[in-house]
This record gives structure tokens, C-alpha cells and sequence, in this order.
């Protein structure tokens, strides 16, 4: 029992070690290889390779974290790990994509997340068709030919009922102006 | 308004014309209180589907239009018989035809109001209507129908009332004995109407506009209500025939409703007179030559598809020549088009009793008709029907969808009904003019 709380103890005062990942980028012949270098942390000078620990790769998307490179990728006796990118990941519209390297959950080594933007995505192109005007577009993008054509329509018929009521309010007004011309007349002839 | 009723035979006609206003007989009052009902039922029904939703009709995702769009599009084809009657008929200086005109402007704006309100019913939300007006996409065939409804129920209140404003001020000052909301009425609607030559130029005038412009109009209507089936990707609506081919079925629908109703307002009326024998047998002629052009474009509608069959459109007339709607099919094709014509052929079918029975053969053939347009197509869509519940493989309207379509059809003969005892349901001015011309002629060839 003691030697079980001595052991807790012990765990909770237990300081986590730093790690730093250094990422080298090489393109050949279109085979794209991120190599991961992972040392301990030193405040003087390069710190000791981290072997047989695994990192984790991620390429960011939309909604989540796209995991890359092979299901454990662990770093070699000089703490370092080699994986291919892969090379039908779509970037933004220059191609650019970020890439984050993690370490997990590994004791005694704190968790690390390292992320990096590279162009190694496919460059995103925009359907312009969906901005263009078409019968099947938003209606802020309906053809201009439609739009002419059914206004002008419009404006024809409902301009004509227009002219027809007019005449219906001048057959109306004409005939009040008149009876009322008329006993003003009687009036006056009175 | 008054030299023209001088004389005693003129006095007669006015007298003829102006008593179904005056009037109400008991039958008429039984009529309207059966149509009342009929209509609160209706109502009632409505008010459940507002208050369950939709789900209390039969239409499901696949059938997603049923009889409430079937009845749409008959009442939107009804309508067409304003156009018909009175802007073609008159152009062509059908001078006979004038009695008549009333009667299909008066069946021509019910009906149209009636389309109206069931294409609301068929939207489930009616509130939401107003966003079909304010997200109005200008590429959608639904928009322009509702655009060209307005444009086409504005039109035909129109074509009512401009030919109406001498008959109007006939009532106002020759009328005794009517209610006093009837005499404000007249005196409102009749626009001060006293037929000075000022007058008489300016309403011959925006009469003929009208009669000119209704007609491409009421063609616009009913091609539209076409494309909206036919810019749907569906087996029997994929076709370049249909916008004639509703126009066509239109007129030979709004036709038979002309004879039915002329057949009743004469009989209750007493305007045997007025509507006569001729005038049936020149309907008959007229409801032939347009069962005729129907038929032409029937043959032309279903020819290509049945000569060729190919898969689902195939599977869509094999329904129809001998599958589930067989017999709906045949009935349309053989009661409510060639026997009509056959009949029809004959002088002696042209008589008025025959003709109202031909006549309700073409509408009950023209409502089912548009049944078997809009519903065997939606249940055979392109991508198979798989995992869903038994009620989408089928369509067996509700109670509550018969209810609310009955109460339409009660809604028509209810407003023309109204419109008949408030208005002269044959033109007055008209008839004194064209009895006057007539004594004229029989005057010169007598000389």
C-alpha cells in the first residue's frame, strides 16, 4: 500500500520531457518525403534523438485532421521517421496545405504539435460555371436574355391593362365632370 | 340609356333578362344552400390538413402532386373558354355567339379564382406562399405561372366587366324592387355610365385591346401549366407536344362547360328564347372540331412512345394501354373523346339534351384526363422506388383531398350562380342591338 502511494507520488511530481521535431522536405521525381527528426529538448545544445517513439501526421481539412504517412510511424535510433505525402490531396487555391506533426500520449515525452504550411496540395479551382448565368443558377444569376425578355413581356401586357383602366377611370371621370358641368349650368341659368 | 327601351319589344327583352336578378326561385336557393355545404365541408377538410399537414392527404414523396394539381389544371383549361367565346368567337364576327359570352366570362373568372385556391391548398403552408414571390427565381416555369394567373384572373375580370358597364347602368336606372346594396352596387360599378359617344369610343376601345390581348394570354396560361410538367424529367411528361396539347384539350373542355351551363340557364331561366336550338347545334359544331384538333394531338402524344417503348417511358404507356390505368385510359379515350365526336357528327346529337350529356362526358373524361397526366407519371420515376413504405407505391386520395375538391367545384358553380343573379347573365345591350339589326335587315330584303 505505502509502496503504491509512494509510487502515485511519485508520478504526480514527475517532470514531462520537451521534445523538438525538425521537419526536412524533399521532392524528387514527384515522390514528395516529409522526414521527421525528433530530439529531447536542451536549452544549450541540439539534445539527444528520440528513438522508437511515434508521430503522428495530419494534413488539416474542412472539418477534422486527415491522418497520412503509415498507421504507426516510428522514429529510428537517430529519432528520425521518413513518410511520403501523399500526391492527390487538394490544397487551396495555390496549393497549399498544413501539415501538423504530433506526439501523443507517449510518456515520459509531453505532448507536441508542430503544424507547417506546404504547397503540396492540388491547387483548388473554382467551378466558375455555378457563378455564371444559366437557367439552372440562383436567380441573383438567371440570363440576362430571360430576364429582358420576361420583363419586356410584362411591362407590355400589364402596361396595356394599365391603359385599359385609365380608359375605365376617363369613362367614369368624363361623365361626372359633365353631369356636374350641367347643374352648374342649370344653376346659373336659375 | 333609355331611347334604346322605348319600345315595347325592347321592354320585353330588358323584362326577360333582368328577372333571374329580380327573382330567386326555391330551387335556386336549394341549389346554392347544397353548394354551401358542400363547400364548409370542404373547408373543414382543409382545416385539418392546416392543422395535421399533408400527411392527411395520400401524397408522399413520389407522388408529391395529386388530384389537387389534377384539378388545377382542369379549372386553369375550363378558364380558357373566356378566351374562346369571347375575344376568338367575337373577332371572328360570330355574331350568334353573343349570348354565350356572358356566360363563359362569368365561368372563366370562377374558374380561374378556383385555380388560384387550389394550387394554395396544394402548398400545404400557405403562408408560404408569399416566398414563391419574394425568392422568385425568373428561371422557374413555377413563377411564371404564377405571374401569368394574376395577369389571366386581372384580364378576365376585365373582359366581364367592360362589356357589362351598359347592362350595369340598365339595372341602375331601370331596375324596381331589388335590395339597396344591389342599387349602390350598380351605381358603384357602373362607372357612371350614361353611353355618351365619348363614352361608347373610349369602352369600344380597351374592348377590343382586351379581345386581343386575352388570347395570347390565355394561350401563355395553359402552355405554362404545360411546362411545369414538361421541364420535369418524368416518363409522359418529357415531350415537346404538350404545350398544344393542353391548349387543345382547354378549349374542347371549356367548350362542354358552355353548353352545360347554357343548357341550365336556359331551362331555369326561361331563356329559351335567347338560347336556342342554334346555338346548340353551332356549339356542337364547334365542341367536335376541337374534339377533333384533340384528338389529333392525343394520337400525336402517345404514337411515338408506344411505337418505341423504351424502358421506363415504355413501362409509363403500358400502364396506361393495359396495366393499372387501362381503364381509366379507355374510358378518357372512348367516352370523353371519340364517342362525343361520333355524336356530335350527327345533327341529331346536337340537340340540347344529347349535347349536355356529350358534354358531361368530355368533362368527366377532361377531369380524369388530368388525373392520368399528373399521376401514373409520378409513380413511374427513374430511379427505382426501393426501401420505403408502402403507402409511396401507391396513390388513393384521402377523403380529405375529395372533400376540398369537391368543395372546388361547388366554389365555381357557386360564384357563377351569384355572379348571375347580380349580373344579366345574357348581354341586354346586345340583344336589343342585334334584334334591332336584324329587323333592319328583314326590312332592306323585304324592300
Amino acid at each position: 500500500m505505502v509502496i503504491f502511494i509512494l509510487g502515485f507520488i511519485m508520478e504526480m511530481f514527475a517532470q514531462e520531457r520537451g521534445t523538438k521535431i525538425e521537419l526536412i522536405f524533399s521532392d524528387t521525381d514527384s515522390v514528395k518525403l516529409i522526414t521527421a527528426i525528433v530530439r529531447e529538448q536542451h536549452p544549450e545544445d541540439m539534445g539527444a534523438p528520440v528513438a522508437g517513439i511515434d508521430l503522428y501526421f495530419y494534413v488539416q481539412r474542412s472539418f477534422s485532421l486527415l491522418p497520412i504517412g503509415s498507421v504507426f510511424n516510428t522514429t529510428d535510433e537517430s529519432g528520425k521517421v521518413e513518410i511520403e505525402f501523399p500526391s492527390d490531396l487538394p490544397g487551396d487555391t495555390v496549393g497549399n496545405v498544413i501539415l501538423l506533426v504530433k506526439i501523443e500520449d507517449t510518456p515520459p515525452y509531453r505532448d507536441t504539435t508542430i503544424q507547417k504550411n506546404i504547397s503540396w496540395g492540388i491547387p483548388l479551382v473554382f467551378d466558375e460555371q455555378e457563378n455564371k448565368r444559366s437557367l439552372w443558377a440562383a436567380r441573383a444569376n438567371a440570363p440576362m436574355s430571360l430576364i429582358l425578355l420576361v420583363n419586356s413581356i410584362l411591362l407590355v401586357v400589364w402596361g396595356i391593362i394599365a391603359y385599359i383602366l385609365f380608359q375605365l377611370y376617363m369613362i367614369y371621370k368624363e361623365e361626372s365632370a359633365s353631369a356636374k358641368k350641367t347643374r352648374q349650368d342649370k344653376c346659373s341659368d336659375n | 340609356m333609355e331611347p334604346i327601351l322605348k319600345t315595347k319589344e325592347n321592354q320585353q327583352v330588358l323584362n326577360d333578362l333582368t328577372t333571374p336578378i329580380v327573382k330567386t326561385g326555391r330551387n335556386f336557393k336549394l341549389l346554392m344552400l347544397v353548394l354551401s355545404i358542400v363547400i364548409v365541408f370542404g373547408i373543414f377538410a382543409y382545416y385539418r390538413q392546416l392543422k395535421h399537414g399533408l400527411i392527411v392527404t395520400a401524397m408522399r414523396d413520389y407522388t408529391s402532386w395529386g388530384i389537387y394539381i389534377s384539378n388545377f389544371v382542369f379549372f386553369v383549361a375550363v378558364s380558357l373558354v373566356g378566351s374562346l367565346i369571347s375575344s376568338i368567337l367575337k373577332l371572328a364576327n360570330a355574331k350568334w355567339s353573343y349570348p354565350l359570352t356572358r356566360i363563359a366570362e362569368m365561368v372563366a373568372v370562377a374558374s380561374i379564382i378556383c385555380a388560384s385556391i387550389i394550387i394554395i391548398v396544394d402548398m400545404g403552408r400557405p403562408d408560404r406562399f408569399f416566398y414563391v414571390i419574394t425568392h422568385a427565381r425568373i428561371q422557374s416555369p413555377i413563377i411564371w405561372d404564377v405571374i401569368v394567373i394574376i395577369t389571366y384572373l386581372v384580364i378576365s375580370i376585365l373582359l366581364l366587366l367592360l362589356p357589362l358597364l351598359p347592362d350595369l347602368a340598365i339595372c341602375r336606372d331601370q331596375l324596381n324592387g331589388i335590395s339597396q346594396w344591389k342599387k349602390r352596387f350598380y351605381k358603384a360599378i357602373s362607372l357612371n355610365w350614361k353611353g355618351s359617344p365619348m363614352q361608347q369610343k373610349r369602352l369600344k376601345r380597351a374592348s377590343s385591346i382586351l379581345e386581343i390581348m386575352v388570347i395570347p394570354v390565355a394561350f401563355a396560361i395553359h402552355t405554362i401549366t404545360s411546362w411545369l410538367f414538361a421541364t420535369t424529367w418524368r416518363p409522359g411528361w418529357d415531350s415537346t407536344n404538350l404545350g398544344p396539347y393542353f391548349v387543345s384539350g382547354a378549349f374542347m373542355l371549356g367548350a362542354a362547360v358552355i353548353v352545360i351551363a347554357m343548357y341550365f340557364v336556359r331551362r331555369n331561366f326561361h331563356l329559351q328564347a335567347y338560347l336556342t336550338h342554334e346555338h346548340f347545334d353551332k356549339m356542337g359544331k364547334i365542341l367536335v372540331m376541337l374534339s377533333l384538333v384533340y384528338l389529333y394531338f392525343n394520337i400525336n402524344e402517345y404514337l411515338g412512345p408506344a411505337f418505341k417503348m423504351v424502358g421506363v417511358e415504355g413501362e409509363h404507356v403500358t400502364e396506361l394501354f393495359s396495366g393499372k390505368y387501362a381503364t381509366l385510359y379507355w374510358f378518357v379515350q372512348i367516352i370523353g373523346l371519340i364517342l362525343p365526336i361520333i355524336i356530335l357528327l350527327f345533327r341529331r346529337g346536337r340537340k340540347p339534351l344529347i349535347m349536355l350529356l356529350v358534354s358531361f362526358m368530355v368533362l368527366l373524361g377532361a377531369w380524369l384526363k388530368r388525373f392520368l397526366i399528373v399521376i401514373p407519371s409520378l409513380q413511374h420515376p427513374y430511379l427505382p422506388i426501393q426501401d420505403v413504405h408502402e403507402s409511396y407505391h401507391h396513390y388513393y386520395p384521402t377523403w380529405e383531398e375529395w372533400a376540398i375538391t369537391f368543395a372546388t367545384f361547388a366554389g365555381v358553380i357557386l360564384m357563377v350562380g351569384l355572379m348571375m343573379k347580380i349580373f344579366p347573365v345574357i348581354p341586354i345591350t346586345e340583344s336589343i342591338n342585334n334584334r334591332s339589326s336584324k329587323i333592319a335587315d328583314n326590312d332592306t330584303s323585304n324592300k
